[in-house]
């Protein structure tokens, strides 16, 4: 029966709400949290069901993933070629490739698998970790000398093919940047650029091609979403073209689809009146496991791949400056246009020319059209220093900081990015929390893998892959972490009234971990299992 | 892989900064290019602003016009939007690619280069007269216009009729060393001619166009005949002398060492490439008043005016 009431047992339960902390008890009803406590507010109620499933173990508020991509679930179609071990949607752990040779080991394995006349993609490759040695054809040729083998690179921009790919496409001759070659003039097989890249997948197709309106992606990524105890992600970017949406409608009423889903418009893909009214439709459609309602901006790149806008000193090699994805006079307007509509932006900001430009064009939108509680958001935010943070708070905005970049190129950032210095100040989650900025952390996948408490373990050691601590100064409290990964990140998506912590009248969306994580050591945070989730009071294993 | 049944299809790239006029172009084109269908691609609709009577029809991301011109809206995906125009029946005679204003036109100027169904038919870059050399002392922005600038063939100048004479000239004489290989004209209100847009004329046919006033640049074209068979090393270099105000050279010309030559030139950037039918030979020189010198300075090579 819809209104039973089902009483959840555990050994401790980590509430995140400052008037009652800590409980071991919780009742729910209509999928919503009706009280919390001990065992004399869960009955104030009535007897309820008692589910005893959680005794031995520790709830969290269901984590929320402020910045992940959907596409999270659709890129595991394509075999993982990337340096770090990896779990993929159905929990197969597929182990990193630590050389250019594993790389090649692991895409002759899913090569033996593929039907004979089906290109090989593989995903998540990043040279950054192999010094001087780059991929090359006689790589790929190995995988396959007549089926094409496209490798595309983690940061999205880059690509390695085979012998096959670059004659195909006529690039093996062709007279063009993006296209690299050798001392001798011949093509390796590694390409940039969009010229190239678009030449590759008119020749073999576009692997991404329709991927995200196939309910099998959704599903997948929420099967990893329910692995990493996350019960709330945001899909930050996507068009939405009606076929995604039907898909994401659809699959987000299925009785077994264990996450709240969060998509966000690309405010670039439409003219501004356009976007707002697009929104304004999308949120009639709103349903208990999927908001519309987000705008996501892109101003700049990424900084490991150099691409990121930088203020003086810029780039530790002397680089040119990155890119701009928008001009910042067409930021300020289009930022206007969704903030006087009265939606939410999230902008995308690593460098920090990036971060001060959007500062700046949210400080213009307010003095245009006063708003209140805006809580427009930068996104990844990088290497904003304090007087940004200083300007954020005075400005009402909030941050949500890219902390898995300290563990997966903290490395890079000293030596090849930022310089030590710069680096250590990366993604300050400390200086947001003294400037009493509004913050959240996240993962950015499938950039780096859907795990939060892996995230709130990155913020709170800060150790670089490499095993330095790097900036000790940005290391945050455990506390700090756990709220950061789930009212802290609600916050960001103005949802911290329905989710995000354990009170009465929210979702019942749990966490379900094996360990209490405010008791294991800070450095293990990452290793706590996870049981599983609560969502809308239903449980969901992993 | 050729999709388009043999024939490259000419693209040519419209780039320059917000504000730069690319729309009123984009605007002036469409309107003018009757008897050329012209593929429009823009990023979006939101500023192409054309006339309820010039609308055939419009469904999503795609406007038909009555004169057989399409303008098509690829949001970020230009890959996708190319795609979809080289498969349009029947298939458009030309494609015109609106960058944004933050786009590298080079960039998009390559995938002509690549595809052998398309034909790069020049990048045209446009400089607000009034605001640019502002925007290049900007160090946020200075990058992201030098990179357009260099990869201009044609840099037109507009709102030229917004600043003094000798304002526009100063800006001119900034912005020439930076856009090393184009040819530099001023142009305002979208008021350039079809032919120097594109390369060719709307209407279709050989026929030389009229020479056409607009806004104080006087266009014109003029058609070469060979006498005699050219030298392939002359020919280049009388092509690389000729003066800033011959916008593009196009034509078939025979070699004295046997064979034809195409030749296209735009801007500065100049390609001859074997073959073309010999029956056709000409070349037609398109731009100011300019035209007509060069023309005396072609005539040693044995090319005379049709």
């Amino acid at each position: 029966m819809a209104d039973e009431i089902t009483v959840f047992r555990a050994r401790r339960i980590l509430t995140m709400d400052s008037s009652c902390p800590e409980a071991t008890h919780v009742a729910v009803r209509e999928g919503r949290i009706l009280a919390v406590g001990g065992e004399a507010e869960a009955r104030a109620w009535g007897k309820g069901r008692e589910d005893g499933r959680f005794r031995d173990l520790v709830l969290l508020p269901g984590l929320v993933e402020g910045h992940s991509h959907a596409w999270e679930g659709g890129v595991w179609s394509f075999a993982y070629a990337g340096y770090f071990d990896r779990a993929d949607p159905e929990g197969r752990l597929w182990p990193g490739c630590d050389s250019i040779e594993a790389v090649v080991a692991r895409l002759r394995e899913a090569e033996c698998a593929l039907p004979a006349d089906q290109p090989l993609f593989a995903w998540g490759f990043d040279p950054i970790y192999f010094g001087e040695r780059r991929a090359t054809t006689e790589d790929l040729d190995r995988v396959s000398a007549t089926r094409p083998v496209v490798l595309l690179h983690s940061n999205g921009h880059v690509m390695n093919v085979n012998t096959p790919v670059l004659e195909r496409s006529g690039l093996a001759s062709a007279d063009i940047e993006g296209v690299v070659r050798d001392a001798t003039g011949r093509a390796t097989g590694e390409l940039r650029e969009m010229a190239a890249k678009y030449m590759v997948f008119r020749t073999v197709g576009n692997p991404q091609h329709g991927l995200m309106a196939k309910p099998e992606s959704l599903r997948r990524f929420a099967a990893l979403a329910r692995r990493a105890g996350v019960t709330t992600a945001t899909d930050l970017f996507t068009d939405l073209p009606d076929p995604v949406v039907a898909t994401y409608l659809e699959t987000t009423r299925e009785a077994d689809f264990p996450l709240r889903l969060l998509p966000a418009l690309n405010a670039q893909s439409l003219p501004a009146a356009e976007g707002v009214a697009k929104i304004v439709r999308l949120r009639r459609l709103n349903q208990e496991r999927l908001r519309f309602g987000l705008v996501k901006l892109m101003t700049d790149g990424s900084i490991q791949g150099l691409s990121g806008r930088l203020k003086w000193p810029g780039y530790i090699g002397g680089q040119p400056n990155g890119i701009w994805n928008i001009a910042p006079d067409d930021l300020t307007e289009l930022l206007h246009a969704y903030h006087a509509a009265g939606l939410q932006c999230h902008i995308h900001t690593n460098g920090d020319e990036a971060s001060e430009v959007t500062i700046e064009a949210i400080e213009a939108a307010l003095t245009r059209t006063p708003r209140w509680d805006h809580r427009h958001t930068l996104q990844h935010c990088q290497m904003a220093d304090a007087a940004q943070f200083r300007r954020m708070r005075a400005l009402g905005i909030c941050v949500n900081l890219f902390a898995n970049h300290v563990y997966y190129w903290g490395e890079q950032h000293a030596a090849l990015t930022m310089g030590p210095d710069r680096a250590r100040r990366m993604d300050a989650c400390a200086t947001a929390l003294r400037e009493g900025v509004p913050f959240a952390i996240h993962s950015d996948a499938p950039v780096t893998p859907l795990a939060p408490l892996f995230t709130a373990w990155v913020a709170v050691n800060r150790l670089t892959a490499g095993g330095r601590v790097l900036g000790p100064e940005e290391r945050i409290p455990v506390e700090a972490a756990l709220r950061a990964i789930t009212l802290g990140a609600a916050y960001t998506l103005k949802l911290d009234h329905e989710i995000g912590s354990i009170e009465v009248g929210k979702r019942a969306d749990f966490c379900v971990l094996g360990e209490d994580p405010l008791a294991v050591a800070p450095e293990r945070l990452k290793d706590v299992p996870v049981w599983g989730t609560v969502v809308g009071g239903v449980p969901f294993p992993a | 892989m050729r999709a388009s049944g043999g024939l490259a299809l000419p693209l040519t790239v419209l780039g320059g900064f917000l504000g730069a006029g690319k729309t009123t172009l984009v605007n002036a084109l469409l309107r003018r290019a009757a008897g050329l269908r012209l593929a429009v691609l823009v990023n979006d609709f939101g500023s192409v602003n054309l006339d309820a009577a010039l609308i055939a029809s419009a469904s999503g991301d795609t406007i038909a016009l009555t004169n057989g011109c399409v303008c098509c809206a690829v949001g970020d995906d230009l890959a996708a939007g190319l795609a979809a125009v080289l498969s349009r029946r029947p298939a458009p005679d030309h494609v015109l690619v609106e960058a944004s204003g933050v786009a590298d036109p080079g960039a998009i100027a390559a995938i002509a280069r690549l595809d052998p169904d398309l034909r790069l038919a020049g990048v045209l870059v446009l400089a607000d007269a009034a605001s640019v050399a502002e925007r290049l002392a900007d160090p946020r922005l200075a990058d992201t216009l030098r990179r357009q600038l260099r990869a201009a063939d044609l840099l037109v100048l507009t709102k030229t009729d917004l600043v003094a004479a000798e304002e526009a000239g100063r800006v001119a004489a900034l912005l020439r060393p930076l856009a090393p290989g184009a040819a530099l004209l001023p142009a305002s209100h979208g008021a350039l001619p079809v032919e120097v847009a594109l390369g060719r004329h709307a209407g279709g046919g050989g026929a030389a166009p009229p020479p056409r006033a607009a806004h104080g640049t006087l266009f014109a074209s003029v058609t070469l005949r060979p006498a005699r068979p050219v030298a392939e090393a002359a020919l280049r270099g009388a092509l690389d002398a000729l003066p800033e105000g011959v916008l593009r050279v196009k034509g078939v010309l025979p070699l004295a060492a046997g064979g034809c030559v195409l030749v296209q030139r735009v801007g500065r950037r100049l390609e001859m490439t074997p073959g073309g039918p010999a029956a056709e030979a000409a070349l037609v020189l398109i731009g100011t008043e300019a035209v007509w010198d060069a023309a005396e300075a072609l005539r040693p090579l044995g090319l005379a005016r049709a």
